[in-house]
């Protein structure tokens, strides 16, 4: 290959090309993203960025020279799989057509946009700039209303509160988080939000966002006719994967990119896909899925590029997906999916150090862990097996009592 | 292939010139004010490079090379 | 109130160049870690800072930014930077239309054609100012010799003053740009240019001679269009624009060859490098250091950040010149590399009026100063030069032998 193009310079993309010259590929590397910060520890942009506990250079991350990847600063347009070229518009206006050898897509997700008016004070957090705007407009406001209880909304809420703001999160569901995490987490969770003085509108959707006359976000109309009055309003109502450049390419991305069980693009050679965008086969969990987390952009940029190369696991990304979420200082973990648990095994139920075990006919599905701290990683063996709950209850009790 | 054609943005000109100093076959300036006069508006595929050069110098962005399609 | 926090944090600028010649390792880093951010700046108060040659370009490129320096609150470099724009009443510091208006009365006069027409008187020039070095004998300050005369005597016959006229302008000009000087020291060298022109004026009065300046006081002054006033003003901008950034850049330029011979024997070598070399030179020198400062006159973004009306806009040419992603490996001065697309004449509506006139006078010079002098040399070391602390980064002097 003498071109490999990497569209997205966030961290798959970034890993991804570390992983290619790293395996030898010595060719040109070029890299395409809009956004001027990449790449920067995203996870920061709910937490350390927007609260102001991080310096910019604490959350910045550099592409090495010594990758030597051409950087283009610029939106992508449009994908042609027979003549192998990206087309775009660099960010000064002038558009380019470029050819690949091989391509990475690493676009990654975008926030799902708002469908409410567009006002001053109203956000949704993605990017740096995104973070930096918002928190802006926090530092002046008093009451703040996050719509949607999902995490970037919950350690949004976290950052507000400890900025002694009055904050209200408004969510559809019953519980915030309750298909990701269950019941019992999620209870916890919210009682800890309610615990910092965070108030839970529960069951309500937002009818719509009522301005002053200047423009600013004044009232949050809900669903059952209640408003709020509000001077910063987050709109965290989920992601959509970034496959607008993708939709003339006859490529299937409703839900995602969808990709074979090595990260390669179904209907295509020598394309692969990593990080949030990617709808990848998991040998895993036997199905397609899609993480939008940190640690998984990273292993599966690096997977990606070994597909590339040839220098791949053949048996696929096998992954066993880690996740980590910050509030009110203390973390809480994951390892593994458990979507289509029938049973979820609480193995600690205080709420400061809850821990459940989520299974599907009787085999280990996922983790999930409150101030866990590093022994989650003890349970990744026990996801990748699909342990049985004995061999988890077991390995739990072991860890949890002092050595003997 | 049909030629790429030049669309040039007059309002916008402020005569710098930069546009003649790169493509003096496709651009030059009105002795009254020094302002853009559009020689050739049919681009050949080997002058592309050079009228998108032009187009990327001229300091207000008044110049656009349209494919054919458009 | 978080915003107290957050000017405890910023970066102050400018910031400093470590080796002369090249851009502040600073730049290089912001660049890297976080290319759109806000800097504090010498009175406190806080600006966006761009990095990028991308945003820079669109930057400057933005109609909701203006130039206006008399708007409350328009960022500035520095106390005597702010003293010397803020006494300028002339295109440069207006927003369209009226800058148009303004601008477009002299586009002519600086049109390519016209410009390139100098070229012959500019090569006599040389020569004569070669001959005048050659017959004196090494030591000579390059400063002194050639940097200066050479654009001096450009704006003179542009302006058709006399030529014995130049030491006073050269004197004033200095003063009214130095980082050195007073605000009031700064504003008087202004003030007394200006009076010179009011004079000038006074005399074309009723001239019908075919200067410049006769031209615009016959067809713009006299009909209305302008006022003496914004005519003076005109004329101190020609004279501040055109005089120690090209004689700054031929010094520089000079120097930075001296610093690379193997570039020297590129361009002895292959003439017809002269043109690249001179962009290349304009790019990596990018004198024109302290300019592209902008307020926000209506809400507009970069990169997805919000800019609110009100704030200042820092869009720095050295910045876009060396972003690695525009120009690769941009420390390195390498005249066979395609440097047009540089910013160092700015971009936007201000891109520098006169630059035809720069490149035509800078082309001139370094098409002879090597054949001229093939041994040309440098009589001290560059660690021992003086470089000005001024709106227009320069040299003071630069002792060459040959």
């Amino acid at each position: 290959m003498k071109t490999i193009v990497i569209a997205g310079s966030s961290v798959a993309g970034l890993s991804a090309a570390r992983e290619l010259r790293q395996g030898g590929f010595g060719g040109r590397l070029l890299t395409v993203d809009r956004d001027p910060h990449v790449p920067y520890r995203r996870p920061e942009v709910s937490k350390g960025l927007l609260s102001g506990a991080l310096p910019a250079g604490k959350v910045a991350m550099g592409w090495a020279d010594e990758l030597r990847a051409e950087r283009i600063s610029g939106g992508l347009e449009g994908l042609d799989l027979q003549r192998r070229t990206i087309r775009g518009i660099h960010s000064d206006g002038r558009p380019f057509t470029e050819q690949y050898d091989g391509l990475v897509i690493a676009t990654g997700t975008m926030a799902r946009p708002s469908p409410f008016a567009k006002l001053g004070g109203v956000h949704s957090l993605r990017t740096w700039a995104d973070s930096h705007n918002m928190r802006g407009d926090l530092a002046e406001a008093q009451r703040v209303v996050i719509v949607g209880g999902g995490f970037i909304g919950l350690e949004v809420a976290s950052v507000a509160r400890k900025l002694g703001k009055e904050v209200t999160v408004i969510e559809p569901m019953q519980a915030p988080l309750v298909h990701i995490l269950g019941q019992t987490f999620s209870a916890a969770l919210q009682a800890k939000h309610e615990n910092e003085g965070v108030r839970f509108v529960l069951g309500q959707t937002v009818r719509e966002l009522e301005g002053h006359a200047s423009g600013l976000i004044r009232r949050v109309h809900l669903s059952n006719g209640d408003s709020l009055d509000a001077d910063v309003v987050l709109v965290a109502i989920g992601s959509v994967p970034a496959v607008d450049w993708l939709l003339d390419s006859s490529l299937d991305v409703e839900r995602g990119l969808v990709c074979d069980t090595t990260c390669s693009v179904a209907g295509t050679e020598d394309v692969v896909a990593a990080g949030d965008i990617a709808l990848w086969h998991n040998p895993l969990y036997e199905r397609l899925m899609r993480v939008e987390h940190w640690t998984n952009a990273v292993e599966q940029g690096t997977y990606a590029a070994k597909r590339l190369l040839g220098t791949h696991d053949a048996g696929g990304f096998v992954s066993a997906p880690y996740f980590w979420s910050e509030q009110y200082g203390s973390r809480i973990q994951s390892i593994g999916s458990n979507l289509g648990h029938d049973q979820a095994v609480v193995l600690d139920d205080d709420p400061e150090r809850l821990f459940v075990a989520y299974l599907k006919e009787g085999r280990l599905l996922s983790v999930a862990g409150m101030a866990a701290g590093a022994s989650i990683f003890q349970f990744r063996n026990l996801v990748l097996e699909r342990a049985p709950i004995d061999d988890v209850t077991a390995h739990f009790a072991s860890l949890r009592q002092p050595a003997s | 292939m049909a030629n790429k054609t030049i669309e040039v943005l007059h309002e916008r000109c402020m005569g710098a010139g930069n546009c003649v100093e790169v493509a003096p076959d496709f651009f030059d300036q009105d002795p009254m004010d020094g302002t853009v006069i559009l020689l050739h508006p049919q681009v050949a595929p080997g002058d592309e490079a050079v009228v998108e050069k032009a187009a990327n110098v001229c300091p207000v962005a008044a110049i656009i090379l349209h494919s054919a399609a458009s | 109130m978080a915003s107290t926090n957050e000017t405890a944090t910023l970066r102050k600028f400018p910031f400093q160049r470590d080796w002369p010649l090249s851009q502040p390792p600073e730049m290089a880093e912001v660049r890297k870690i976080e290319p759109i951010s806000k800097v504090q700046l010498w009175d406190g108060s806080t600006a966006w800072l761009a990095t990028r040659y991308a945003d820079i370009k669109q930057l400057l490129n933005d109609r909701a930014l203006s130039s206006d320096t008399l708007r409350p609150g328009f960022p500035q470099s520095s106390e005597t930077a702010a003293s010397f724009r803020k006494g300028q009443r002339v295109f440069a510091r207006m927003d369209p239309p009226q800058h148009d208006v303004h601008r477009l009365m002299l586009t002519a006069d600086f049109m390519i054609r016209r410009v390139r027409g100098y070229r012959p008187y500019l090569d006599a020039m040389i020569d004569e100012v070669f001959d005048g070095m050659e017959k004196s004998g090494g030591p000579v300050d390059l400063v002194q010799s050639l940097a200066l005369p050479v654009p001096s005597r450009v704006i003179t016959k542009l302006l058709d003053l006399p030529p014995e006229d130049s030491d006073f302008f050269l004197d004033r000009v200095q003063k009214a740009m130095s980082l050195d000087s007073t605000p009031e020291e700064s504003q008087q060298a202004g003030t007394d240019t200006l009076a010179y022109f009011a004079r000038v004026i006074e005399e074309r009065w009723d001239s019908d001679a075919d200067d410049l300046i006769s031209r615009l006081v016959r067809g713009r002054v006299r009909t209305g269009e302008l006022t003496p006033e914004e005519l003076q003003h005109m004329l101190h901008l020609i004279l501040v624009g055109g005089f120690d950034t090209t004689a700054n850049m031929i010094a520089l330029g000079t120097l930075l060859f001296l610093e690379n011979p193997d570039q020297i024997k590129k361009l002895r070598e292959n003439p017809d490098l002269v043109p690249a070399a001179v962009e290349e030179l304009l790019r990596y020198l990018s004198v024109a250091h302290h300019v592209a400062y902008r307020q926000a006159a209506e809400d507009t973004s970069i990169g997805g950040f919000d800019i609110r009306a009100g704030e200042g806009v820092i869009a720095p040419i050295m910045a876009a010149n060396h972003d690695p992603e525009a120009f690769p490996d941009p420390e390195k001065f390498d005249i066979t590399r395609d440097a047009r697309g540089h910013l160092a004449f700015g971009y936007g509506v201000h891109q520098c009026l006169g630059q035809p006139l720069a490149r035509v006078e800078l082309q001139a010079v370094f098409a002879k100063i090597f054949d001229r002098f093939p041994n040309l040399r440098l009589v001290e070391k560059v660690e021992n030069l003086e470089f000005h602390n001024s709106i227009i980064y320069g040299v003071e002097s630069v002792l060459v032998d040959w």
